[in-house]
């Protein structure tokens, strides 16, 4: 019991009368108010005396200025100025702090707390500024921000192409260039949607990005086979239809085939080819094919494939005495049907295309 | 050789020294093989490093069991900690794998030193020796060592055995001193492992207590049954104390494991594990769990039957019998009939280890009589001497065989991948305050245990599932997320919440070891920041919340610190001086006037004919069943494969990379060269080549005829994104009556250019604009981009609650978009979740994309859902206590520079309806300069009055190089399954925590979208965005 008793006693010994000062940071005991603490807590211990004493002239000016990016015309800005005295306090009430934002100046004649600051409308061309602010003798680190250009207003614009476009050669579709209202240019990077609506109700859907003012998509004519008319889209602006014109291939002649038997198995194979077009070479490689094949006993086989250097060969579950057989070509170019009996093997035949 | 023959009782009168010298022979062969190995195995195990986690965190923290670092915190008190404080201590004197090694080692040396012991119960002297032998060679020591990594098992087990002696004593002779040493020793063993403690109870000293009591009879002069009842009078009641003290020392040592089992008890879906399975239906797991433990012991189990039926030794046998069946998993019902609801929380391969264990007494016995005893006799008189040395010796040679395989298994078949440094993931973690946030790892095996040991910063993941409470995690049969991609649809949608939902887990860094889950990781809005030189790739979330500076955490009353702290390495300390104290007063065996073991006997075989008739059929028997395997092997060679066998050969080749084996079942006369061949599936990545894994196949003949036949094969591919179905028309070939597949060409379109030139926008952002070391400045802050949600609607599609409409960029930089939705009923919010990958994450400025937040919520364990007829493809529905009635959004964005390629176009583009669904189908164009490795198209669905009504995405399943192209097709839903509940209010949308505003109009569904002419819709807005990363081969 007398332990306790002891324990409390000490326990309430700090609790005895004592002076006691509250400053920004706290409470603390008179006794122990040093004048470091004093100095930057704003307090003053002279002679016992704890009292206020008034802030010194600014030391350090921190500026802010935000938004960082002010959209030309639409957005205020807002900079602030924080104005602290060599110790860090708040400069006194009505301390006038200058701005100078890009080429303007302006100021808030009587801080608060601390704080000047003004909202501001930039001028509205598209470009990155520097700001400053001053009170008394003492200027901020300098801090940037954007105006940039407003976009709701860009409305995109497609250039008629020159020529048609070719099958399998990329076509550039550009805009031009995208201006805002007030003649700023659009930012590189911003994206524009651009619509290919072909005649045939197909739609091909592609990207454009805007680079040096204006955008560019890139189209390469790729199963594709008619024409139509191109939008651009830059967010809810979209510009007028323009057309797309497709360069048409037409095949040139009759296209050769041949069937002969297939090495090991009861089966045959075809070769269609080589497929010519009157734009003076073979059709392109890639090119879709399709060969149906009736033989001469009913039986029936459908195989589909690509060209590669105008030819397309493939193996026929047919066997190769049920001859002759009714080959339908399909392509790009249209659809052709011929009969075509067994043959021996061409083997010296060899595909390869060159350049 | 003339049989060894003995008096009875003369072995256990003789010295010991027999069986000393093969227990020094064994102990000696322990450091050699085990000890060597173990330096090379541990790292390949799949639990040491689990248990150099948690020695690591006593090191850290001796006495506070709370370990933040896996699964937003849990008790180590989930598991008892005598091993691993052992590790601990001895970190303070080398490196943490150095001491896993030692105490591993230690372990092994008294489970020898404990078989031998226990051995004298049962047999002679010398035979407990060649059981000691036994314990070396065991494959089972083995693959628990070296295989799984599992520590406590062995030291607990070598723990166990040596405090059987002093059970022994205590009933038969009453010494309180062995009262007092078998206690402190059942405390040493749950210090270690608990569950050796309660299972050891019934399989290994209810014999051994059997074993004693006939000990007591025997010894009792007057055999009468009253003189016999009474003599057994004091050694039951010895038992009864013995029982009680033991469950006290049980539940003393770790009392505060059983205050948390009791408090927060395992409320999880069961974790799927091999030695459940029927090991006829899977006999990979057969292997591993079955036989290779058993090894060549399993020729030994028939003896064991018989000489429980014959000799003293049936307590013995019947343990060994039950462990054996119980061993067999879901073989047969009778595991699980006995085991009823432990059955699927217990790893049934425990049962086969302890079995093999408890039958080393009688392989000693049996050992002991073939090399001195008459049984070794009547081999030679009935097969010759020769014949007798070839197969005692091919019995000792296949038995090393075994183990050695056991032990270099994981070498020769990885089953965990290559190491993995830690210290690169370590120092970024510690750098620029990067484990503020959690972190979790893709594609490290049990490596991850081993990183998290070298690290303070937080993981969500854990290698501890015991531990796991987070719904997310427990609501699956998913052991963690670091392996989802092995556990299936449900694995990666269990990791799909997480990354989705990152914010909500404070979780920003993921460390991916394996590729495949690049795409889930891209297109859930993750970026790729850089690969650290231990080839591990960062991958980054933005925008996500940082830890708090003091994390939640439960607490943990002091007293159970305290127990914990103390009692458990006190317990191992007491029990490791008892057994140097018996060692050091050679005091090893209980007194030979106590022990009754089964002696060889004396006399000869009384039928040597019959004895001559049984070992001649049993070598006949031998040599028939060896002669029906090797047949069944060449049978199996020559098979003649159907046409389908050969397609899923091929694809199956094709999927584990088996290039030259996928190469011979193409048609030799019209395959191209190997490298040609090689040039086109190299050719040919993606989501599906490179990111995917077959998991089925299904072909159907759709023509051909005689050695032609056509065929329509349905792959499916489980990707990290969805499970996808690709069709492919092939044809197969007879030739020599061997069916072969025709070969696939690639189509050979030409990339327009030879060099292409194209002007690039790039973006920069600087991070710290000064040489300083300031983390987070003001002024290199950048704003937050204005981004708009519009149109959004709280929709049902698919029973499933989703918030769906378009996002758009109204801001002039590049943004990152994060959206999160609210259920809301009335002011209250149900649940909230995040935007996954069915929405355009990156957006250029003034592009707009769709999104679509679906919710999900953790699954009521009571469900039937949840008990065993769970389908992994079904989504879990929220539970919700009340109807939702609308939604909030917030949506967020920071500033994005990458992951921006807007190069691949859409040619040819319709929408039909097929199955009253429509589809679209595209021929995807890469116009650009990158390799688009995965391509995304999010699609916004416009109902007939203009509002967006549904958002899907779908994926090209290959790569394209530049001026290449792939089809692409997309299934989108019937507008009549989908129902609109509700417009979202836009004061319940809050972006950038601000009401929003943009720089940019917002296009309705009349602004860059294509008018559709299926019923319901009236437009759609298509997204496309690329990941760009090389593609896998």
């Amino acid at each position: 019991m007398l332990r306790f008793a002891l324990l409390f006693v000490l326990a309430a010994a700090p609790c005895a009368a004592r002076d006691f000062v509250a400053d920004a940071f706290g409470v603390v005991p008179k006794s122990a108010l040093s004048e470091d603490r004093a100095a930057w807590s704003g307090a003053r211990a002279n002679a016992g005396q704890i009292g206020t004493a008034p802030p010194e002239a600014s030391g350090t000016v921190l500026l802010f200025v935000g938004p960082k990016a002010l959209v030309a015309g639409k957005d205020d800005g807002h900079a602030v100025a924080l104005v602290l005295d060599r110790h860090g306090n708040l400069v006194a009430d009505g301390t006038p702090v200058g701005f100078l934002l890009g080429a303007e100046g302006h100021t808030d004649p009587a801080s608060r707390f601390g704080v000047g600051e003004v909202l501001f409308r930039p001028p509205p061309h598209a470009d990155v500024f520097v700001a400053g602010a001053t009170a008394g003798e003492r200027q901020s680190a300098r801090a940037t921000y954007r105006v940039v250009s407003d976009l709701a207003s860009a409305k995109p614009v497609l250039l008629p192409l020159p020529r048609p476009a070719v099958p399998e050669t990329l076509v550039r579709i550009p805009t031009a260039p995208l201006f805002d209202r007030f003649g700023n240019a659009v930012e590189d990077g911003v994206g524009l949607s651009v619509i290919l609506q072909h005649v045939d109700w197909r739609t091909s859907v592609l990207s454009a990005v805007v680079r040096s003012g204006m955008a560019e998509a890139v189209f390469l004519p790729r199963d594709v086979t008619t024409g139509g008319a191109l939008t651009a889209t830059l967010a809810a602006n979209a510009s007028a239809g323009t057309p797309f014109q497709f360069a048409e291939i037409a095949p040139l002649g009759q296209v050769p085939m041949q069937i002969w038997p297939q090495q090991g198995i009861d089966a045959v194979v075809l070769r269609v080819g080589p497929v010519m077009t009157n734009a003076g070479h073979l059709l392109n490689d890639g090119t879709p094919v399709k060969v149906s094949i009736v033989d001469g006993i009913g039986g029936t086989d459908d195989r589909d494939g690509w060209l590669r250097d105008g030819h397309f060969e493939t193996s026929l579950a047919l066997p190769p005495d049920g001859g002759p057989f009714v080959v339908t070509l399909t392509t790009a170019l249209g659809r052709e049907t011929r009969s075509v009996s067994i043959a021996a093997n061409p083997r010296s035949q060899h595909v390869r295309g060159v350049e | 050789m003339e049989p060894h023959r003995r008096e009875a009782g003369q072995d256990t009168l003789s010295p010991d020294n027999d069986g000393l010298r093969l227990l020094a022979v064994a102990l000696a062969g322990a450091v050699l093989f085990h000890g060597g190995l173990l330096p090379f195995t541990h790292g390949n195990t799949y639990d040491a490093f689990i248990h150099m986690f948690f020695a690591d965190s006593y090191q850290r923290s001796w006495f506070d069991p709370w370990e933040p670092r896996w699964y937003t915190g849990f008790a180590t008190t989930s598991y008892p900690p005598g091993t691993h404080m052992a590790i601990a201590g001895l970190t303070y004197l080398m490196p943490l794998r150095a001491a896993f090694v030692v105490v591993q080692l230690t372990g092994i040396l008294l489970l020898i030193v404990g078989v031998y012991r226990f051995s004298l119960l049962w047999v002679a002297a010398r035979p407990a020796g060649y059981a000691a032998l036994g314990v070396v060679l065991s494959s089972s020591v083995s693959e628990t060592v070296h295989l799984f990594g599992q520590l406590p098992t062995i030291f607990s087990l070598g723990v166990f055995l040596n405090g059987l002696p002093y059970i022994y004593r205590w009933i038969v002779s009453g010494r309180l001193a062995d009262l007092a040493a078998a206690v402190v020793f059942a405390a040493a063993t749950t210090a270690a492992h608990h569950v050796t403690t309660i299972f050891g109870g019934v399989l290994f000293v209810l014999p051994t207590g059997l074993q004693a009591l006939r000990a007591v009879v025997e010894i009792c002069a007057v055999r009468t049954p009253g003189r016999i009842a009474v003599a057994l009078l004091s050694p039951l009641g010895r038992g009864c104390i013995l029982a009680v003290l033991m469950l006290a020392a049980i539940i003393v040592t770790v009392f505060p494991y059983w205050s948390w089992s009791i408090n927060d008890p395992i409320t999880q879906v069961p974790i799927p594990h091999g030695s459940r399975e029927s090991y006829v239906a899977r006999p990979d797991l057969g292997l591993v769990f079955f036989l290779l433990p058993w090894g060549t012991a399993v020729f030994v189990v028939p003896y064991v039957a018989w000489k429980t039926a014959t000799t003293r030794l049936w307590p013995l046998g019947l343990s060994v019998l039950l462990c054996f069946v119980l061993g067999t998993g879901g073989t047969t019902p009778v595991p699980q009939a006995i085991l009823r609801g432990a059955f699927y929380i217990l790893t049934l391969d425990r049962f086969t280890f302890w079995a093999t264990i408890l039958i080393l007494p009688f392989l000693g016995y049996l050992i002991d009589g073939l090399l001195h005893g008459r049984s070794g006799e009547a081999i030679r008189a009935a097969l010759g001497r020769g014949l007798r040395n070839i197969l005692i010796g091919g019995y000792f040679v296949a038995t090393v065989a075994v183990a050695v395989f056991a032990a270099i298994l994981p070498v020769m078949q990885p089953t965990q991948p290559d190491f993995v440094d830690p210290a690169p993931i370590v120092r970024f973690l510690e750098e620029d305050e990067h484990s503020r946030w959690r972190y979790l790892t893709l594609g490290f095996g049990d490596q991850f245990a081993y990183l998290s040991a070298q690290t303070e910063a937080l993981s969500v993941d854990g290698n501890y599932h015991s531990a796991r409470r987070l719904p997310d995690l427990t609501r699956f049969s998913v052991e963690r997320l670091e392996n989802a991609k092995y556990l299936g649809v449900p694995g990666l949608g269990s990791l799909t919440q997480f990354l989705v939902n990152a914010d909500r887990y404070n979780l920003k860094y993921v460390f991916s070891n394996d590729a495949f889950y690049d795409p889930l990781l891209h297109f859930t809005g993750w970026t790729r920041l850089n690969r650290l030189p231990n080839g591990v790739a960062v991958w980054e979330r933005k925008d996500v919340t940082p830890l708090p500076a003091f994390p939640p955490r439960r607490e943990i009353p002091p007293l159970h610190m305290l127990l914990w702290g103390t009692l458990p390495p006190l317990a191992l300390f007491l029990a490791g001086a008892v057994l140097a104290a018996s060692a050091v007063r050679r005091n090893f065996r209980p007194s030979p006037h106590d022990v009754r073991p089964l002696t060889a006997r004396v006399e000869g075989f009384k039928h040597p004919r019959r004895v001559r008739i049984v070992v001649l059929c049993a070598g006949a028997i031998l040599a028939v069943a060896i002669a029906a395997v090797a047949v069944s092997i060449w049978k199996s060679a020559r098979t003649q494969y159907a046409p389908e066998d050969a397609i899923a050969a091929y694809f199956d080749d094709l999927d584990i990379r088996r290039f030259e084996a996928a190469y011979a079942r193409l048609d030799p006369v019209t395959r191209p060269y190997f490298e040609a061949a090689m040039f086109n599936w190299r050719w040919r990545g993606g989501l599906i080549a490179s990111y995917g894994k077959l998991t089925d196949l299904r072909a159907t003949r759709t023509g051909g005829q005689g050695a032609i036949a056509d065929w329509q094969v349905e792959l499916d591919w489980l990707t990290a994104l969805e499970m996808r179905t690709e069709t492919v028309k092939l044809r197969t070939v007879e030739r020599d009556g061997r069916w072969y597949v025709a070969p696939l060409g690639l189509r050979p379109v030409q990339t327009p250019l030879r060099i292409a030139r194209s002007a690039e926008v790039a973006w920069h952002v600087t991070g710290r604009r000064q040489p300083q070391a300031e983390t987070d400045l003001h002024r290199d802050r950048l704003d937050r981009p204005r981004i708009a949600v519009h149109g959004a609607r709280l929709v049902v599609g698919n029973g499933r609650y989703s918030v769906i409409g378009a996002v758009t960029n109204a801001d002039a930089d590049p943004a990152m978009a994060s959206l999160f939705a609210d259920l809301i009923a009335g002011d209250r919010k149900l649940t909230r979740h995040a935007a996954g990958w069915a929405t355009g994450h990156r957006l250029l400025p003034a592009e707009t994309a769709g999104f679509r937040i679906d919710f999900e919520g953790p699954l009521s364990l009571d469900s039937e859902v949840a008990r065993g007829s769970f389908d992994p493809t079904l989504f879990i529905p929220p539970e919700l206590s009340s109807e939702p009635t609308g939604a909030g959004i917030e949506a967020r964005a920071l500033v994005s520079t990458s992951d921006l390629y807007r190069g691949v176009s859409l040619n040819s583009l319709t929408v039909r309806e097929v199955d009253g669904r429509p589809v679209l189908e595209a021929l995807a164009v890469n116009t650009g300069h990158e390799v688009a490795t995965v391509v995304q198209v999010v699609a916004l669905l416009y109902d007939r009055d203009g509002r967006p009504v549904w958002t899907e995405a779908g994926f090209v399943e290959t790569n394209i190089y530049p001026g290449q192209s792939a089809p692409f097709r997309m299934q989108l839903p019937a507008r009549s399954e989908i129902r609109v509940v509700g417009e979202i209010d836009p004061d319940n949308t809050v972006v950038n925590g601000s009401t929003q505003q943009g720089d940019t109009g917002l296009p309705g569904y009349a602004h860059g979208t294509l008018v559709l002419d299926v019923p319901g819709y009236s437009a759609i807005r298509l997204h496309v965005s690329t990941m760009t990363y090389d593609p896998l081969f």
